[in-house]
């Protein structure tokens, strides 16, 4: 089946800040594809340029076979946009944000009359549908934004960071609604910077960093890039050189400390763990708290680019 | 329904449910021109009242002086002593007396004198700068007569007389009424504000996110663009509409000729639609545009003298005034209203434009800071 996106090369300097470095993926249908990096990382540049939003100073971008730039008009047809404001008319309702956004679409009245109906059905929006998007919460305000992006029946569907600043109840309720948009034969192109959220949704990640895609593959191939590492967190109060003495424990890849944070990455971390812990004891530390966990993306992330997602 | 008219329609659907509209567009201009026309209304219809008495030695100067006075609608009248003249000062019949001695043809420069009170104020700067003049004409008989030698030449005595004439001089060229300028700067002032706020929505919606949203749409971006231009326009003159009439109705104002009424309308509107995109490409969110537009708009109708009469005349602050387009639109709307020419009135209102289109052009050449395409 042909890939409903490709992108090649794709390429943006700002001034003298190279954000995006030849980055490429595909994704095909039914696929949900995540873009998982930090803050700056260069996702939303990447999406902008696949969305013909900003001019590219290299790369292709073929959308459904179609090729997409800043000058294309119907090729955009196949693309739905959900970006990472709340990209909403306050002051209309509901039903005529859905409205306009479907007939500056193109949607004839009988199609958008019915897909304005399923696309609240969807999001769980149509008993507030008579109200003021300004009198939502901001989960439903967020509801209401991806509804839009899905109204006019797109292919690829493109979603920029649409859990930011959102409560964990409505985190959920859109979670769900997203994965259940790729079992209808959906594209998207999911932008993040939450691990969990690609673990979640996503078939296949590309992590991204300083503008360059640096790892690809299911979660599985990604973890499988680091081996078979576990992550110990050590909660620590006080102590010196405490990383340097668990790094030197057998069978302890690698420890690093942020605040009072330990991060230590080892093969089988249970075997490990009671050399960790007797090291930061001689280190003068004390422990206030111990996780294990077993290899995630986070973890992946760490090992590739020597930072957490979150720095 | 084509998008350019969608967008249109939903622009003015939010332009009437958030208020601004009513608020920018109507209700202020018309309340702040009904309080200002009550409180500074007649100040600005005033004209120069004096009275003065005119003694003459010369037997000639006289009578010109005072008819001439008195053609200027300043009360005058000859009487026949220094002393006359002086009782009638001192008792307040009269705000100066002009006292012209007999004319020494042979002599020295005959002093044209001005006797008043010394708190008189300017009707006595008035009548010293008439005995300036007259001594000015009296001084140009005596050298005529010295010259020639020929005491006849005293008869061109007369010819002092156009020399005190005094024009009362309101706006300028302009013949608005102090009710109708009001009407006018005011509908002018909150003009921009109102467009500049219509036009400057795109910054709003590029901030918020819905631009971006409606530039993925399978339209041309032009008719993206000229949908969000037609709201400002209609916005603009349907304002303008509802003051000319309101105005008209409540408040007595004169806007003139309906024609010129609308291409001077038309041609604010496209200044103020100019500016506001303008604007709009020089900074980076909705408050900023907010705050920036205010600024020019207020700095640009003081100039231009939405709050008080410009008197047109040479000089560089009456050309500092035409970088108004304010100045240009009260200035035609002077011409509409009064004896100007309906040239004369599409002249400004083409100046007017001219603001717009070189402004638009401008932000033409930045639109990528305005629609966020990079």
């Amino acid at each position: 089946m042909d890939p409903v996106l490709v992108a090649t090369g794709l390429t943006k300097r700002f001034d003298e800040r190279l954000a995006v470095d030849d980055v490429g993926f595909e994704i095909a249908p039914g696929e949900t594809y995540g873009l998982l990096g930090p803050n700056g990382a260069g996702k939303t540049t990447s999406i902008s340029m696949i969305c013909g939003l900003l001019r590219r100073d290299a790369g292709e971008v073929l959308v459904d076979g179609k090729p997409i730039d800043v000058s294309s008009v119907e090729a955009r047809a196949a693309i739905g946009y959900v970006p990472q404001e709340i990209a909403v008319y306050p002051d209309l309702t509901g039903r005529e944000n859905l409205q306009f956004f479907g007939r500056l679409q193109g949607l004839d009245k009988d199609r958008l009359d019915r897909r304005v109906d399923e696309v609240l059905e969807t999001v769980g929006l149509t008993d507030r549908a008579r109200d003021k998007a300004e009198e939502y919460s901001g989960g439903m305000q967020r509801r209401l934004n991806i509804g839009i992006g899905l109204l006019h029946g797109p292919k690829l569907l493109i979603l920029d960071e649409p859990t930011v600043g959102v409560d964990p109840q409505s985190r959920n309720a859109i979670l769900d609604s997203v994965a259940a948009l790729g079992h209808h034969g959906l594209a998207v192109l999911y932008t993040t910077h939450y691990m969990e959220e690609a673990e979640r949704l996503c078939d296949r990640v590309g992590i991204i960093d300083e503008g360059r895609i640096v790892a690809e593959g299911t979660r599985r191939e990604l973890t499988n890039l680091i081996g078979s590492v576990d992550t110990v967190t050590v909660e620590i109060v006080g102590g010196t050189d405490v990383a340097e003495a668990v790094a030197a424990v057998d069978g302890v890849s690698s420890a690093t400390l942020d605040a009072d944070q330990l991060t230590v990455l080892a093969p089988r971390a249970g075997a490990a763990l009671t050399g960790i812990l007797d090291a930061v004891a001689r280190s003068g530390a004390s422990v206030r708290g111990v996780t294990l966990q077993e290899p995630d993306l986070e973890a992946v992330f760490l090992h590739l680019t020597g930072k957490a997602l979150r720095d | 329904m084509s998008p350019t008219w969608l967008l249109t329609r939903k622009d003015l659907t939010q332009r009437l449910r958030d208020r601004s509209f009513i608020i920018l567009g109507i209700v202020a201009p018309f309340f702040v021109a009904f309080i200002l026309s009550l409180v500074a209304g007649p100040a600005f219809d005033q004209t120069f009242e004096a009275t003065y008495v005119v003694v003459d030695g010369t037997g000639l100067a006289g009578e010109g002086l005072v008819e001439g006075l008195t053609d200027s609608g300043i009360e005058a009248a000859l009487v026949a002593s220094e002393a006359d003249a002086r009782t009638a000062v001192d008792d307040g019949a009269a705000d100066a007396a002009i006292i012209i001695p007999a004319l020494d043809p042979f002599g020295a420069p005959t002093p044209v004198s001005v006797y008043g009170n010394a708190d008189g104020g300017f009707a006595l700067n008035v009548a010293e700068s008439i005995a300036g003049s007259v001594a000015a004409g009296l001084d140009q008989v005596r050298l005529a007569v010295a010259v020639t030698g020929d005491p006849a030449a005293a008869a061109g005595l007369g010819a002092v007389e156009p020399a005190v004439a005094v024009q009362q001089v309101g706006a300028g060229d302009q013949v608005l009424d102090g009710t109708t300028y009001l009407a006018v700067g005011m509908s002018i002032f909150f003009l921009f504000f109102s467009v500049q706020g219509s036009i400057l929505n795109i910054v709003e919606e590029r901030t918020n996110g819905t631009l971006p949203r409606l530039l993925m749409a399978p339209v041309g971006r032009g008719s993206i663009l000229l949908g969000k231009t037609m709201s400002s326009a209609i916005t603009g003159l349907v304002s303008m509409a509802v003051l000319v009439v309101a105005t008209t109705l409540t408040l007595g104002a004169d806007w003139g000729p309906w024609y010129g009424t609308v291409v001077l309308s038309a041609g604010a509107v496209l200044a103020a639609m100019g500016l506001g995109a303008l604007i709009g490409t020089f900074t980076e969110n909705a408050e900023q545009a907010s705050q920036f537009a205010g600024i020019v708009a207020t700095v640009f109708g003081l100039l231009g003298g939405v709050f008080f009469q410009i008197t047109s005349g040479p000089g560089f602050f009456d050309l500092v005034t035409r970088l108004s387009p304010h100045r240009w639109v009260l200035d035609g709307f002077g011409a509409n209203a009064g004896t100007g020419s309906f040239g004369e009135v599409l002249a400004d209102a083409a100046v007017t434009a001219a603001f717009g289109i070189v402004f638009g052009a401008w932000a033409f050449a930045r639109r990528s800071r305005l629609t966020g395409v990079v």
